[in-house]
């Protein structure tokens, strides 16, 4: 890494003032120690818990006397169809979000930039931030009430002749209401870099073009959208780390048990095989392999992110 | 630098590792440290169990059952009450009652976060529907064998209102680790429970056979096409979404272990009659009798919105349902009447209600290594002798302190023992002879007659023609297996429940009714076929 | 912007005012649905024609709302937990990020802690050895179960670091030759330059401790001791009858679950309604910088 190298070099330099150094240092070392307790304590903690994989966890032997069992727990979790099945929710839900959660903001944001009204797009864009604000045990609230079978928004389609939808009910819906409404809370929020990389192309590009005779629209399609394509790009890497993050809390606000077969996905599987079911340890083999795999995939994006965009996270 | 990081982390983790140690093995040596002093004191003079421990002892009490119907007396909680302060005064048992929390899903998640973390409480509640939690209990070592306590200790009217035949069921490898709250199976039977106010308004007699319940259901939906449906369903927990009076009619009886012909044991669920009672359910669905939102996931809510909001009249329910939910419709319409009919069924045959071997409302667990294990019992004795002894006494009114009592003791069938007498007195007018218990129930009928609709509920199940004397003339149909899980449904049980409530679902919901059959083929190859060998193995041994 | 008369640009600018009014408009109007149904009688609601306006208007479920201790006790944990919460999440992303922003010239072990801290955004326990530690710890059922697990924001430590290396070296420089120390020049100089990063860090801490509910459900072992949104997704995926009781006859009348958990919504929704328009000029800037140093 390049870290390391220059590290390298600058040790040779450094050899002579070591204590110095180190002296002028301990200030920061001191400011560390908090933020280090906490994270050994509670992150690496729980890692340390993840033993409890391996084996046939007994709360009252604790992780030192359980029984261990190897691969066991991971071997019945690869041949269990209802593991597949939230493992394909999951990925189903998460890709969705994701494609749904560029699209719309960056929609959103092309045309707030065409408001001219500044009044007008600093309402909308105050507006458009509210849900991102809430909760999602409000917006459960809120969804429960609007998308009831007689609710608002059934009357609403009613008006146009469609029969009443079980939004909140029923299988084959319900992964797109989990897919719209969370693109819904996010979008406001989402527009504001995508907003931020529009004021960062070059204006008179912009100038060139109005000159060039070009209209509203080519001037989105030939100089507005390629100058955010690098920032587009980021956002889509970095946001493959999120391929197993379908959205916990939503989904645990939101669904029933006759949601599970397209609803359930592995954070909600892992709450109620082990919370509930009292099945720990292959709660916990379910919850690694999610982390295992989230890793992997953050990875990768930070990696790819890095190689195509130039992007560090520091 | 790659390797000082290891390093680090291992270090660290290490660290952990002892911190964690430490703290793993001071947490037990703080539990039972208090044993080393009471308990020579106490076990000395306690073998007669009506003494007091002196010094009195502890024990940490986590309560699940405390429902929205407790309602505490002035000056009690659920740290202070009625219990808490009989324990003390008469045994000298400081019971420290550490949560107290209605029934579900939700107390469940907390004493599986206390087992995980072996933070039990001494004595705590489990649920019936959770019997796999207490048999990882069971096999983990934590509950206490009350097999020998209960001998020694249990006085003679316990064991008159727990007796032998219906311990013995309960009891794993011949031994005894929790105390049921029995409860006579016959008292959970479901009836139809159909709105009177509305036969009448629309000039219908009552029903007769299963045809003229589908008339009635038509004809309620009739007067509002558009909101009204025929059959409350709803619940997903509970009795097939509560459309169990619709499967009887076909003689399906889901989710039980039924006797076939030859003497063996078949399960409901894959039985060609719930074939033909899917196939009526989804057209009735089509018709609109049955909610679209019937599976929505928020425990019968929205249904119980609709009964209340005079949009459904009919119900599948046990005896109970008067009390809740109709009490709510009559609270919003003084006008509705209801009334409980037997199950009917589509052809001549009688319609049977299923009902189990044996049953429980729920379950006291003690954990092993208490100090003095045999207080349970005595608690145990001190509750039976308080509702049930020479001078018995009742909660205060509508207050329903028994569900924060350290045990549980009825007589077998109470509700309809008291029925019985209670129709009786209110027959006779003597009330002389009555139970307190009853004679609460009694005063509350007294008061409805004389005006007070609060208690139409309760008047339609204890007074006269009251919903437990139907129980008499129901033919049952037993659901033959109560014995612990056996090993192939520890593991695939759950999942072969979602099989079916799949094909359930989706059959009713309009997919191919041929549907069904793949879901037997499914059922018996995902270990369905392995559990019935396993059930009939358990049934043959008992014999 | 040159600004051009067309009549396809037209079409275009109308277009977009209405495509984006109706953006607005589902942002808003559930909001408003809610708050009218919360006003409205029992009598009203079950007709189902309340749109956006309340019908027959009354206060009867808040009043019953705000009567219920439960409510307002949770609401108490919850401003504590804000509190607190945001304290310690402010004072450890401060203090954790100056070192690491430093290069590894000043600070030479910095890479190995910024690993150790970043790590732990691409791996984690899982639910329930997290359950066990904070149980070891000995902080289940109080308010720093809530509080301490979540404290070091490895995403706001990060992001503010990125702010710190955009403060010039001179100023740091300079300081230090007249003797300052490295806490003076955080709290004198660095603070100071990033008031932006601060005030939208702050605002996100805020919102995470006010919103978070699952925590409470699982840490807190007693439903006393839940904060506000705990309790009400409790209530929210399931209210019983005892929520009305005590309540007079006169409330009852104009009330049902509906109406009171809307009112409950709204005034769970309320306090952060209010607060973030005032500070979203801040998390503008703040997001903006933060990312696009990147």
């Amino acid at each position: 890494m390049a870290v390391t190298k220059l590290n390298q070099q600058n040790n040779t330099r450094l050899k002579g003032i070591g204590s110095t150094q180190f002296r002028r240092e301990i200030p920061l070392y001191f400011m560390l120690v908090p933020g280090i307790i906490l994270v050994l304590i509670f992150s690496y903690g729980s890692m340390f818990g993840i033993i409890m994989a391996f084996q046939n966890f007994v709360p009252s032997s604790g992780f030192f006397d359980s029984k261990w069992v190897g691969l066991e727990h991971f071997k019945f979790m690869v041949q269990l169809p209802d593991f597949r099945n939230v493992l394909w929710n999951t990925f189903f839900i998460a890709m969705m979000k994701i494609a749904a959660g560029l699209l719309l903001p960056v929609t959103i944001a092309i045309l707030l930039n065409e408001v001219m009204k500044q009044w007008y797009k600093r309402f909308i864009q105050v507006v458009i931030y509210a849900p991102y604000f809430l909760s999602w045990v409000i917006l459960g609230g809120i969804l429960f009430q609007l998308l009831s079978i007689d609710g608002i928004v059934n009357q609403f389609l009613g008006l146009f002749g469609v029969e009443p939808i079980l939004f909140l009910g029923k299988p084959s819906i319900f992964p797109y209401v989990l897919v719209a409404s969370d693109t819904w809370k996010n979008m406001g929020f989402n527009t504001i870099v995508f907003l931020a990389a529009i004021t960062n192309v070059d204006p008179t590009l912009h100038e060139a073009g109005a000159i060039d005779g070009a209209n509203r629209w080519k001037q989105i399609w030939n100089i507005t959208l390629p100058g955010m394509f690098p920032i587009i790009i980021l956002v889509a890497t970095l946001s493959l780390g999120d391929i197993l993050n379908a959205g916990f809390e939503q989904v645990l606000m939101l669904y029933g048990p006759a949601l599970y077969k397209t609803g359930d996905i592995i954070d909600t599987y892992v709450y109620r095989i082990g919370l509930i079911n009292g099945q720990y340890s292959f709660a916990a083999a379910v919850g690694l392999f999610k982390s295992m795999v989230s890793l992997v995939m953050v990875s990768l994006s930070y990696y790819l992110a890095y190689r195509l965009a130039n992007y560090r996270i520091f | 630098m790659k390797k000082l990081t290891t390093n680090l982390l291992l270090t660290m983790m290490f660290m952990l590792l002892i911190a964690a140690c430490s703290n793993g093995t001071d947490k037990p040596s703080n539990t039972s440290k208090p044993q080393a002093t009471p308990n020579n004191s106490s076990t000395t003079e306690s073998s007669s169990s009506g003494d007091k421990y002196d010094p009195p002892i502890k024990m940490t009490f986590a309560v699940g059952r405390v429902d929205a119907d407790v309602v505490f007396p002035d000056g009690q909680s659920t740290k202070d009450n009625q219990w808490t302060r009989l324990v003390e005064e008469k045994l000298g048992i400081k019971l420290d009652v550490t949560l107290a929390m209605p029934k579900g899903q939700e107390f469940t998640q907390k004493v599986n976060a206390l087992i995980v973390t072996n933070d039990l409480p001494d004595l705590f509640t489990v649920s019936e529907e959770e019997m796999i939690q207490v048999d990882q209990l069971i096999q983990a070592g934590i509950a206490e064998d009350l097999t020998d306590l209960f001998e020694e200790y249990a006085s003679p009217l316990v064991k008159q209102l727990m007796p032998d035949e219906a311990l013995e069921p309960l009891k794993r490898n011949g031994r005894l680790y929790f105390l049921p709250n029995l409860q006579r199976p016959a008292e959970e039977g479901f009836m139809t429970w159909i709105r009177t106010d509305w036969l009448k308004k629309l000039n219908i007699p009552e029903p007769k056979t299963f045809q003229d319940v589908i008339a009635i259901a038509e004809a309620f939906k009739a007067m509002n096409p558009t909101k009204n449906y025929g059959f409350q369903a709803g619940t997903e927990s509970w009795d097939m979404y509560s459309l169990s009076g619709l499967f009887a009619a076909y003689h399906a009886y889901p989710n039980a272990w039924l006797k076939d012909a030859n003497g063996n044991l078949v399960n409901g669920n894959i039985q060609p009659e719930v074939k033909a009672a899917l196939q009526s359910l989804q057209n009735l669905k089509k018709e609109g009798l049955i909610s679209n939102e019937w599976t929505l996931g928020d425990d019968g809510e929205k249904a119980r919105q609709d009964l209340i909001n005079g949009r459904v009249g009919i119900h599948f329910g046990q005896w109970w349902a008067p009390e809740w939910p109709l009490q709510l419709v009559k609270d919003n319409d003084p006008e509705a009447e209801w009334k409980a009919f037997k199950f009917m069924s589509v052809d001549g045959q009688p319609a049977l209600h299923l009902q189990n071997t044996v049953s429980l409302t729920g379950l006291y667990v003690l954990k092993k290594g208490h100090s003095n294990p045999e207080a349970l019992i005595k608690m145990l004795n001190l509750v039976a002798d308080f509702y049930w002894g020479e001078n018995p006494q009742a909660d205060p009114d509508n207050s329903n302190l028994w569900k924060l009592a350290p045990g549980d003791a009825q007589p077998w069938g109470k509700n309809i023992v008291f029925m019985q007498s209670i129709e009786k007195a209110l027959k006779s007018g003597d009330a002389s002879k009555l139970h307190p218990g009853e004679q609460v129930l009694y005063n509350m009928i007294e008061d409805y007659n004389n005006g007070n609709d609060e208690f139409w509920g309760v008047s339609l199940e204890y007074g006269i023609d009251g919903s437990l004397g139907l129980y008499d003339s129901f033919q049952w149909i037993n659901n033959e297996f109560f014995g612990t899980p056996t090993v192939t449904m520890n593991t695939k049980q759950a999942n072969l429940n979602k099989l079916f409530e799949d094909a359930f679902i989706s059959i009713v919901n309009g997919a191919d009714i041929n549907k069904f059959d793949t879901f037997v083929e499914q059922w018996k190859k995902q270990g369905g076929d392995d559990i019935t060998k396993e059930v009939n193995d358990w049934y043959k041994s008992r014999k | 912007m040159v600004a051009d008369k067309t009549i396809g640009s037209r079409i275009f600018v109308i277009a977009n005012y209405i495509f984006l009014t109706l953006i607005t408009l589902t942002c808003l109007l559930p909001i408003c649905h809610v708050l009218a149904i919360s006003l409205s009688s029992k009598a009203a609601v079950a007709t189902g024609n309340i749109k956006f306006w309340p019908v027959d208007f009354t206060f009867a479920s808040y009043q019953l709302v705000l009567s219920k201790s439960q409510f307002l006790t949770s609401m108490g944990i919850t401003v504590k937990r804000v509190v607190l919460g945001v304290l310690i999440n402010m004072l450890i992303v401060v203090l954790t990020a100056y070192p690491l922003s430093k290069e590894v010239r000043s600070f030479r072990p910095r890479s190995i802690f910024a690993w150790f801290f970043v790590f732990t955004i691409f791996f984690s326990g899982g639910l329930i050895p997290g359950y066990i530690i904070i149980y070891y710890v000995g902080i289940i059922d109080t308010i720093w179960a809530l509080v301490l697990p979540g404290a070091v924001q490895v995403f706001s430590v990060v992001l503010l670091l990125n702010f710190f290396r955009g403060i010039p070296r001179e100023l740091e420089e300079s300081a230090f030759m007249d003797g300052a120390g490295h806490f003076s020049i955080l709290f004198k100089i660095f603070l100071p330059a990033s008031l932006p990063a601060i005030a939208t860090l702050t605002l996100f801490s805020i919102v995470t401790h006010w919103n978070s509910w699952f925590d409470g459900l699982i840490y807190m072992n007693t439903p006393e001791n839940y904060p506000l949104q705990s309790y009400m997704q409790t209530i929210i995926v399931k209210m019983d009858q005892q929520f009305m009781r005590g309540a007079s006859k006169d409330l009852i009348k104009s009330l049902n679950e509906q109406t009171l958990k809307s009112a409950q919504v709204f005034l769970g929704a309320l306090p952060i309604l209010v607060v973030y328009p005032f500070l979203q000029k801040y998390f503008v800037k703040g997001i903006v910088l933060g990312s696009v140093k990147g």
